[in-house]
């Protein structure tokens, strides 16, 4: 029956709505209901043509409420509004997420871009751009890919779980090397993007739930 | 005590009364912004006599930092609440130029002695400017995608948008509608999804990134001004007195005139 092939599709985005990993693209589910939308709009070309052969140049019979091509026409109409809802809640819910990686200006893992299609990739890369050109014009102060957490202390601990090598901070040179711990500036966008990372994790600080606007 | 320190007291640190409930204080969304009002901030009215000693400049600065700052936090709040975007503020910028000074005595400061108790706490102190300065911008930004359509579409949303804001909602709305032609929107020829649309316009919702603010939407509010007798837009025939501190929970389209006008505040 149309409109059920939509049903698969509703259900993994309910499924996924609350998680915050991306999880991989129902390709498969989404060329289905592409499909049953292309076939109702050729029947609906057919159901035009058969009026404008049946009824002279004007197609009167698709425009007369009581005729049966009137109602099958606004039943296919009603199907594909339907179908395309879907895919669009499908569709933005999948970009809010890959959006929110884009700003934290996190990379795209190789697990992460298989999960994702090729025109969601692309979206990222974009998106990621845009941020960029916005960031030009961002006070060279302010970070605007921080952790959107309140600050409580100048310093932290934090304990380095990969070899980084010495490094600039804004301490001044400091030497990480794995199994160590040190005295960094918490607000140190190098420090923050190493935590994001997982290069180093923050000692005895368990705020580390990440926070969306809105 | 001002939030934010200044040059004077850097060499009297004895001087500076830090109280317990300064840290808690500064990120209490419920804190009562009304000290701004009573600054009435003007830069000219800060620095109008120059036989003033040093002393008083400085205080009259640090009334001036902190006032821009509750200023901010009220803005951030406001955006935080409200269903649409509202007027960008200046006392962004105007904090920035601050933190770039406070930051440079910070790291002289700390130079010098690298544990400086004055340095640490400008530090700290500048962190949290710049979290509220974060936040804001990133419930704006938020706020700009959600409904990239209808500030796209609307003059007055539009005018509200800072510079690099305005080049952001432009691009981003042209990269999404790209990415949902690409992604679906591609299946169906121009008519046909324009004959969707308008069978749709009832419920206002269309396939194309249209999603418009709620203005029916419920909001808390506060009156930090006393305004009198006021009746409500959608309820014309009842007045009420409304006076500073009175709370309400009503419907954003009858406060919006009142937002504009820096009568209440949301909570």
């Amino acid at each position: 029956m149309f409109g059920e092939t939509a049903v698969p599709l509703i259900d993994t985005t309910k499924r996924t709505r609350k998680t915050q990993s991306v999880s991989l693209y129902e390709g498969e589910k989404v060329r289905e209901i592409l499909d049953e939308i292309s076939i109702l709009q050729e029947h609906l070309e057919s159901l035009n043509d058969q009026g404008l052969n049946d009824q002279g140049l004007n197609d009167q019979g698709l425009n007369d409420i009581n005729s049966p091509e009137y109602e099958t026409k606004l039943l296919i109409q009603l199907v594909q509004n339907h179908d395309l809802k879907v895919l669009k809640l499908y569709h933005s819910q999948r970009s809010e997420k890959i959006k929110f990686i884009a700003i934290q200006e996190l990379p795209l893992s190789q697990e992460m871009r298989l999960k994702l299609s090729e025109r969601e990739r692309i979206f990222h890369s974009k998106y990621s751009d845009l941020l960029r050109k916005y960031k030009c014009e961002y006070p060279p102060s302010l970070n605007l890919s921080a952790t959107l957490v309140p600050p409580k202390e100048a310093l932290t601990a934090v304990r380095v779980l990969k070899d980084i090598g010495d490094l600039m901070t804004l301490n001044g040179y400091v030497e990480f090397r794995k199994g160590t711990q040190a005295i960094v500036r918490k607000a140190d966008p190098t420090i923050e993007k190493l935590i994001k990372l997982g290069y180093l994790k923050l000692v005895g600080n368990k705020e580390s739930t990440i926070i969306n606007p809105l | 005590m001002s939030r934010i320190f200044s040059c004077q007291n850097q060499k009297e640190p004895k001087t500076i009364n830090l109280n317990a409930a300064y840290t808690k204080e500064f990120f209490d969304s419920d804190e009562d912004l009304d000290v701004v009002d009573e600054f009435n901030i003007d830069e000219s009215n800060i620095n109008k006599e120059n036989n003033v000693d040093e002393s008083n400049i400085n205080k009259e600065n640090e009334i001036f930092l902190s006032g821009q700052l509750k200023i901010l936090q009220r803005a951030w709040l406001n955006e935080n609440f409200s269903t649409e975007i509202l007027p960008y503020e200046p006392a962004f910028e105007r904090l920035n130029e601050i933190l770039e000074n406070q930051n440079i005595k910070a790291e002289s400061l700390t130079l010098s002695q690298e544990t400086s108790p004055i340095g640490m706490l400008l530090f700290i102190d500048n962190e949290r400017i710049k979290y509220v300065m974060n936040r804001y911008k990133r419930t704006r930004l938020a706020k700009i995608e959600k409904y990239v359509c209808s500030i796209n579409e609307n003059a007055e949303y539009m005018a509200r948008l800072s510079l690099p804001e305005k080049e952001f909602a432009e691009r981003y709305k042209r990269l999404i509608e790209e990415h949902e032609h690409a992604s679906f929107l591609h299946v169906l020829p121009q008519e046909s999804l324009d004959v969707l649309k308008e069978t749709e316009n009832g419920t206002e919702t269309s396939f194309a990134t249209v999603e418009h603010p709620d203005l029916n939407q419920a909001v808390f509010c506060r009156f930090i001004k006393h305004v009198g007798s006021y009746s409500f837009p959608s309820t014309p025939h009842d007045k009420e007195i409304l006076s500073k501190d009175d709370a309400y929970l009503v419907k954003y389209s009858d406060i919006r005139k009142l937002l504009e006008d820096h009568s209440i505040e949301l909570i």
